[in-house]
């Protein structure tokens, strides 16, 4: 099986081709957009952090942003920045020129006018774009791939249906020689030591477990009982009863095959074969992380229910454009109304006549048919716009 | 005749595959084995139902897997959920 794709500098292969306008601070979101306006395959990426953040939330966004600049759908990379910044703009800068990818810094105190700095901004991604028009599909291997898979507005069929139908996909993908990540540390709580032997060190089983420490102890220091967030009201609706359950049907979205790493969030693999990201199961950030970490693609693994209904995915920056997504849901439920804005519909094995593999083969085909450039119902689709999320732990100045 | 899925030999609980009434005789499928239990009560798509009989505290399985405690006597066939299964993790309420 091989996938249509743009081979890129370092060797890794896009499978969309875009021009990222990205900021080193969110002081000036208004840049990218305006830089990127009208220019077909640019796309505008301000986001959450500025010098109002400290420490550990600076440096993640510093290697998040170059990370994302790296990411294998990406073509080349408009950087705009203030030139007053923490998140200092010569450093991502400079991290983006490891990716051997085309890459300019604009900054408002070398431009010394707003208007000249969307004025240099736009000249150079119209000459990006003209560059990445010119280039075309190549046949690439499955190890190409690193598949993000996320699942969401779960409920009991999830962990029967969607997630093992995206289980199979990962297997075989990393039996491919390709890369899996999944992430969304809240939802292992009750499920990490599942995890952890199935690690491919005691150094890494151990990093899982910390992992999943670190969420409880974050969430018991604030007194709360976790309930009525995790597993959410929409969950329990669906038959959810507790995060033990929600995650044992969770972890089944990333198969059976060993845990190779922990990646911080939004930091890249060493090897290929299947990595957890430690990070938050909140789509929006959850997305950039993986998009950073170097996912060309993502899984979204639907219940039913109320988020089922949505367009867009919950709590996510719909038109997030650097990372396809491909929904699927094996909820036969009122799957009628959802029709439309799910991309792949795994319901059959609910009633019998479908088997895991066979609708896993089906999620196989179509991962490789948007890889090679077909439209998904949210990636491509979706109305609203936003600024992307960055994870952020501390305090907001 | 509808469906309900145990997920392991071990689990004292099935998951529904299609909402059903009281009294209604449903289909338990563990892998390749199944057996049929009456629902003491309706109980809706997706939840679970017990396949035993739950002493108050005994853990809930599901997957194999402890997925909570009873907080009540539960009899078989009877709906188990939020009210009467309590999650073990995330409790900072429990000082």
């Amino acid at each position: 099986m091989k996938l249509r794709g743009y081979r890129r500098p370092d060797g890794s292969v896009g499978v969309r081709n875009v021009v990222a306008v990205i900021t080193c601070t969110g002081c000036i979101n208004e840049a990218p957009k305006r830089i990127s306006e009208g220019i077909a395959g640019a796309v505008p990426l301000g986001h959450n952090l500025s010098c109002s953040h400290l420490g550990s939330d600076l440096e993640r966004s510093i290697w998040t942003l170059t990370n994302l600049a790296g990411n294998p759908n990406v073509y080349g990379v408009v950087l705009v920045g203030m030139g007053c910044e923490q998140i200092s703009p010569e450093r991502v800068f400079k991290g983006i020129q490891a990716f051997k990818k085309p890459v300019e810094l604009f900054t408002l105190k070398e431009a010394g006018a707003f208007e000249e700095l969307v004025a240099r901004g736009r000249r150079a991604a119209q000459r990006m774009a003209r560059e990445a028009a010119q280039l075309t599909r190549e046949e690439a291997d499955l190890s190409s791939l690193t598949l993000g898979i996320k699942c969401g507005g779960s409920d009991t069929t999830s962990g029967v249906v969607s997630n093992p139908v995206a289980g199979f996909v990962a297997d075989h993908l990393i039996d491919q020689g390709g890369t899996v990540v999944f992430t969304e540390t809240p939802e292992i709580l009750g499920a990490e030591h599942v995890l952890a032997h199935r690690a491919a060190s005691p150094e890494v089983a151990e990093r899982v477990l910390e992992a999943a420490r670190s969420t409880e102890r974050r969430i018991e220091e604030m007194g709360v009982d976790l309930r009525g967030s995790e597993p959410t009201p929409a969950n329990i609706q669906g038959g959810l009863t507790t995060i033990e359950e929600k995650s044992l049907g969770a972890i089944v979205k990333a198969g059976g095959a060993a845990l190779q790493g922990v990646l911080e969030y939004g930091q890249r693999p060493r090897t290929k074969g299947l990595y957890f990201m430690d990070g938050p199961a909140r789509t929006a950030e959850l997305m950039v992380g993986l998009a950073a970490v170097g996912c060309q693609l993502m899984v979204f693994s639907m219940g039913g229910g109320l988020p089922s209904l949505l367009p867009a995915l919950p709590a996510a920056p719909a038109k997030f454009p650097l990372m396809p997504v491909i929904k699927i849901s094996g909820n036969p439920d009122g799957y009628e109304k959802r029709r439309e804005i799910i991309d792949l519909y795994v319901g059959d094995v609910v009633e019998g006549d479908e088997t895991i593999p066979e609708a896993g083969g089906r999620l196989l085909e179509e991962i490789l048919a948007v890889a090679s450039g077909d439209k998904t119902a949210v990636f491509e689709k979706a109305a609203y716009e936003e600024p992307m999320l960055i994870q952020v732990d501390g305090p907001s100045l | 005749m509808k469906k309900a899925i145990a997920l392991d030999k071990q689990d004292n609980v099935a998951t529904l595959m299609a909402s059903a009434g009281p009294d209604e005789v449903v289909q338990v499928v563990t892998g390749n084995e199944t057996r049929e239990l009456k629902l003491a009560q309706p109980i809706q798509f997706g939840h679970k139902l017990a396949l035993t009989s739950i002493e108050p505290g005994e853990d809930i399985i599901k997957y194999g897997q402890v997925i909570g405690r009873a907080t009540q006597k539960i009899a078989t066939g009877h709906h188990v959920h939020v009210h009467n299964v309590e999650s073990l993790r995330g409790r900072g309420d429990l000082g």
